[in-house]
């Protein structure tokens, strides 16, 4: 069946909505799992097990969206007073401007700020949306480069960002953007269409402000022309770097105008320091942080930003390094790939064209930031797929494989099949683990955020929590209170480094009769969250502030021991 | 690339000189530089704060070479005859009853070297021969290596024997210091290697023979053989054979490797017990190694095949084993694999884009490669394995490219670039290993002894104690103790497995206590389940463990016997009633 599909002529418009529809329903029952599901009573029932969001930025992204549709993102400005003790606080400059555009209409279904249901449905749909894209345009670029049959390749994505690519795409993150927007700036490059790439390039700033990352295919690119000459373009060495020069131009025109066309423009290279120079050299080691970090501090884009400080933040999850088997499983076959498709091409003596060669230092260099930090696998994915396919396909079309293909076409008809099975079969068994995991849970603050939500009194106060990460929920079940930070501790150390200091103080549990009042002092906090599990220290001097009457206890989860603090009048 | 069955005959007298001169040179090269790292010749501050020219190493370093060393002067003097299968020393492991020594031959290669020592407290002299030993080790694993190359029909196999330590990287050069036996097992995988490319299939049987006495993991052998068959069989016969042959040839190396597996294990003293050992030693701390989804899955697969029945995964999960099984990740990886990598990708793409079609045993040994970096990616301490494979894939990968008839053409037309390109590469191989080695070395001080050291000499000093049974909750903390002090026994060291393999309440009680779950029962419970005479307590590592003896000395149901105050450590007598 799947050997006469491969050579059934189609349409391209029904391929590539068959990819679309397809991506879609896969996406959709990865975020909705349907199965059995218990009810209060014991009894089971078919529905759909999967009602929450996926850990992660997921909540603080559809919440965003609301506010934009709501006006009240534009009543704000630049002063993002949700996260009141950030950088975001003053010179608020959404870096993922677009993206929440785009989610604004899947927020349409909730009827007020506290319909959070109908913001979670919201936000599965745009997520299932996204990766249907997402997989068209993978389709549409490798069409774009001639290649036959694109739909097979489509789930090498898959396969090549293996485990973390599949977690990554629960989310509803903005990343998925940025990868549309490489991946077809890199066939605008490969077919010089300069207009195209500033538009691309304009496109990106706006929906994903690391509009570096163009920089570095072009760099790739440009590397990859010299070193391999001009091939069969028929220009000179000269006249190639020029037309590189122009391209690279029009990206940088490209960034210009995205940054000018965003209303956070005065803000914007500040924010993109701090988020993309200042992010990363935190997750560097030794000497070359600490000069990364001076010259921040000496080109004025921080008030202060010392590398002690910034040593003891906790960063994400996500920019921790794979290691080990785990490195094994999720990379295997984005590490072979190159190395066997190399080999077999120069087993049957195949010198790829310079555009698959030029591909592959893409994906190459896709790969060694998967390795250096696992959340790059989402990018390593989509572009270790491209190469492959465009490696694949060029090997195919050689002559001596043709003639080889012509004298065994049984053998050969076999292999592709086998090949296409394999590739299927892998991203199967990925994508039905990522399906078999437990369904995402409400995290243990919601019912804190939700009596935040509840209560009136609380509306418009500062809330202390001492876990970056809990924003994005507080921010999704009450956006009438304001809180510290969230998304990266980063943004409070280029803020206010005092406050950064009291911050990991009492993360690592450092507290001492001080540390209520300066939080009240200096946070201007109004509440205190404190989740007893994680912040044992901070939760053991509140409650002796309560037993003398400083702080009084407003709110108690006890199951699982959340607690509010209000601060007695 | 030439035919192995060719380079091995037809020789002049020159070529068979500068054959024994480049062999020479690797030998006496690599034994200088292992001289160096072992004794670290520098600028010493003596007492009086001059600095005078000395040696900055005069300790082991720290890991199992004090072990090895007082294992092979314990087979000089005939105690390990004597204990039998029971090594006492480790009385709470596996090793108290059926001990099998899964490193036999190399204790006995290392037993000459410890005859400077006047007595069993001789362990300056040990020290030294421990040294010593391991310049002639290193010197042999890279002769091992230039020999492999030759006999796989490499030119200038110096050069590529000097790539050991650039594709091994830190790690490699770190875990060269050390005596231990693993260079052995990577010159029987070596030798057995060029032994399957000649389809040798006596000198293999040997060779598995030798590597199983040498390096119990003789498995090891089966998994190369698998890449060679592998890709045998997808390369598709040789010219004048056919697959059925190539099977045939293939299924006896196979029976080879098995019946030398066999013939090591029948020629082991400790035969009846070799299998269990292999077991505990290459499933259960394999299986510790993992991670992930892998993990679960090899470990269904074992408890499916029933080599877990006595074993509980949860427990084993508890265990923290050895830092020399942690992987390297991120930046550092690419800087400690970069090499490695750089090599993997440079080659294959090059051949790639000069049309040149690898021989058979070149996509082999890049399937050795690729095995070896896989191995060094899932754990650091495989660059023992990284290094030689990479140098050996490159060797032969090189060579190959090189002979190539329109490769070598094209070199002959532009003779004198070639040979600067050629002079360049060199240059740039020798640069790197000499960077590699001196940033290894960089890092180096041996000047101190164990921080174990005063108090395992406290013991041995002592003669109450010897015969007596020492509680140590920390399993690295054996080697040094049982080097300094063998009169006396502890409870387990070189894995913690083997305590969960003897008993599962001791492993549990002793994990416990790493996490600091202690109560006011610890005490009794260690002394009732380990039978100990001696509690060993390291403050800074076990603070639980060390509040519960001072709350039993107060009890009087423990007495200090010893503090070194430099390093708190201290050593509490059980009272007897």
């Amino acid at each position: 069946m799947i050997e006469s599909s491969l050579d059934r002529p189609k349409s391209a418009f029904r391929e590539g909505l068959l990819v679309f529809l397809f991506t879609l329903l896969l996406v959709g029952l990865h975020q909705t799992q349907p199965g059995m599901v218990e009810r209060e009573d014991g009894s089971r029932v078919f529905g759909l097990r999967s009602r929450s969001l996926h850990l992660g930025d997921s909540p603080y992204n559809i919440r965003l969206a609301y506010l934009y549709r709501t006006g009240d993102v534009a009543k704000a400005g630049s002063h993002f007073h949700w996260m009141s003790s950030s950088i975001w606080a003053d010179n608020f400059c959404d870096k993922e401007l677009l993206y929440h555009l785009y989610l604004a209409p899947f927020t349409l279904g909730a009827r007020d700020a506290g319909d959070t249901s109908a913001l979670i449905w919201g936000a599965k749909l745009g997520i299932a949306v996204m990766f249907a894209f997402l997989a068209w345009v993978f389709w549409a670029v490798l069409r774009g480069f001639g290649v036959k049959q694109a739909w097979c390749y489509v789930p090498l994505i898959v396969v090549m960002g293996g485990a973390v690519f599949m977690s990554r795409a629960a989310e509803a993150r903005a990343w998925p953007i940025g990868v549309i927007c490489s991946l077809t700036a890199w066939l605008v490059m490969a077919r010089n269409r300069r207009l195209d790439l500033l538009l691309v390039a304009a496109i990106y700033t706006l929906s994903y402000a690391p509009v570096h990352f163009l920089g570095l295919l072009w760099l790739v690119r440009t590397l990859g022309c010299l070193l391999l000459g001009p091939g069969q373009t028929g220009l000179s060495r000269g006249a190639e770097l020029r037309r590189h020069l122009t391209l690279l131009a029009m990206i940088a025109l490209g960034v210009v105008l995205g940054v000018l066309l965003h209303p956070g423009r005065a803000d914007f290279i500040r924010l993109w320091v701090v988020a993309y120079v200042m992010i990363p050299a935190a997750t560097l080691q030794g000497p070359l942080r600490d000069l990364v970090f001076n010259l921040v501090v000496a080109l004025n884009f921080a008030t202060e930003f010392p590398p002690g400080e910034a040593k003891r933040m906790k960063l994400g999850l996500e920019f921790l390094p794979q290691a080990g088997t785990a490195l094994l499983f999720v990379g295997g076959a984005a590490m072979l790939s190159p190395i066997v498709l190399a080999v077999t091409s120069a087993w049957h003596r195949h010198k790829p064209r310079r555009e698959t060669l030029l591909a592959m230092g893409a994906a190459l260099m896709t790969l060694v930031m998967a390795i250096n930090s696992g959340r790059f696998f989402e990018i390593a994915g989509p572009f270790c797929a491209l190469a492959s396919a465009l490696w694949v396909q060029d090997l195919i079309q050689s002559r001596r494989m043709q003639l080889r293909m012509a004298l065994r076409p049984v053998l050969f008809r076999r292999l592709r099949v086998l090949a296409c099975a394999g590739v299927f079969a892998v991203f199967g068994v990925l994508w039905a683990t990522g399906l078999d995991r437990y369904p995402p849970m409400p995290r243990p603050w919601r019912d804190a955020a939700i009596w935040l939500r509840e209560n009136p009194q609380a509306r418009d106060k500062i809330v202390f929590h001492a876990n970056w990460d809990t924003f994005p929920d507080l921010f999704f079940y009450a956006p009438h209170c304001d809180y510290i930070v969230g998304m990266d501790p980063t943004f409070l150390l280029a803020h206010d480094v005092e406050k950064s200091r009291l911050y990991w103080d009492i993360a690592f549990d450092k507290v001492d009769a001080t540390t209520v009042p300066r939080i009240r002092e200096m946070f201007k906090a109004d509440y205190i969250l404190v989740v007893a599990p994680i912040n044992a220290g901070l939760d053991q001097e509140c409650r002796r502030l309560e037993s003398i009457g400083t702080l009084r206890r407003a709110y108690t989860d006890p199951i699982f021991n959340v607690a509010i603090y209000e601060f007695a009048p | 690339m030439t035919d192995p069955e060719q380079s091995r005959g037809g020789t002049t007298p020159a070529k068979s000189r500068s054959w024994i001169a480049g062999a020479l040179l690797v030998f006496v090269c690599a034994f200088a530089l292992q001289g160096v790292m072992q004794t670290l010749p520098g600028l010493v501050t003596t007492e009086d704060g001059s600095s005078e020219w000395g040696l900055r190493s005069p300790e082991l370093p720290h890991g199992d070479t004090p072990y090895h060393i007082r294992i092979a002067y314990l087979y000089r003097t005939g105690e390990i005859a004597r204990a039998g299968s029971d090594f006492h020393w480790m009385r709470a492991s596996h090793w108290s009853g059926r001990f099998v020594d899964k490193e036999l031959l190399y204790h006995i290669y290392l037993t000459p070297f410890t005859l400077g020592a006047s007595d069993i407290n001789d362990t300056a002299a040990l020290t030294i021969g421990a040294k010593v030993a391991n310049c002639f080790t290193f010197a042999l694993l890279a002769l091992c290596l230039f020999g492999a190359l030759r006999a796989m029909g490499v030119r200038r196999p110096w050069l590529f024997s000097a790539m050991l330590i650039v594709l091994g990287g830190i790690s490699f050069c770190t875990r060269s210091e050390e005596s231990r036996a693993w260079p052995f097992y990577v010159m029987c995988t070596l030798a057995a290697w060029v032994a399957m490319a000649r389809n040798q299939r006596l000198a293999l049987l040997l060779v598995a023979a030798a590597f199983t006495l040498f390096y119990a993991a003789g498995h090891f052998l089966l998994v190369i053989w698998g890449i060679r068959a592998l890709i045998s069989l997808i390369a598709g016969p040789q010219e004048g054979t056919t697959r059925l042959v190539e099977l045939r040839s293939l299924a006896l190396q196979g029976a080879a490797i098995v019946g030398g597996f066999a013939l090591g294990i029948v020629m082991h003293p400790g035969r009846a017990d070799f299998l269990y050992t292999w077991l505990i030693t290459y499933v259960h701390v394999f299986l510790g190694i993992l991670k992930g989804p892998l993990h679960d899955f090899a470990q269904s697969v074992v408890s499916g095949i029933g080599l877990t029945s006595s074993y509980s995964a949860e427990d084993a999960e508890r265990l923290t084993l050895g830092i020399e099984f942690q992987p390297f990740a991120g930046s550092n990886l690419l800087i400690a694999a970069g090499p490695a990598f750089a090599c993997l990708f440079g080659l294959s793409f090059t051949s790639m884009l000069w049309r040149h079609r690898p021989s058979r045993e070149s996509v082999m040994a890049l399937g050795l490669g690729l095995l070896s970096v896989a191995m060094y990616i899932n754990s650091m301490r495989f660059a023992e394995v990284m290094g030689p494979f990479m140098a050996l894939f490159c060797g032969i990968w090189v060579e190959d490219f090189l002979r190539a008839r329109h490769i070598a053409r094209g070199l002959s037309r532009r003779a004198g670039l070639a040979r600067k390109f050629a002079f360049a590469a060199a240059a740039l191989v020798l640069i790197s290993a000499a960077a590699m080695w001196s940033w290894a070395l960089a890092g180096k001080d041996n000047r101190k002894p164990s921080p174990l050291n005063a108090t395992a000499l406290w013991l041995r000093d002592n003669p109450r104690t010897h015969g007596k049974m020492v509680y140590h909750a920390h399993f690295d903390a054996f080697p040094a103790l049982f080097f300094y002090a063998p009169q006396v026994d502890y409870t387990v060291g070189m894995d913690p497995h083997y305590m969960l393999a003897h008993s599962r309440d001791q492993s549990n009680l002793t994990c416990d206590i790493l996490d600091n779950n202690v109560d006011a029962q610890t005490v009794e419970r260690i002394v009732a389940l380990f039978d100990c005479d001696y509690i060993l307590v390291i403050p800074a590592m076990s603070p639980g463990l060390f509040q519960a003896c001072q709350e039993a000395e107060k009890a009087g149901r423990l007495k200090l016997a010893f503090v070194d105050h430099k390093t708190d450590m201290g050593l509490f007598e059980v009272v007897r009633k």
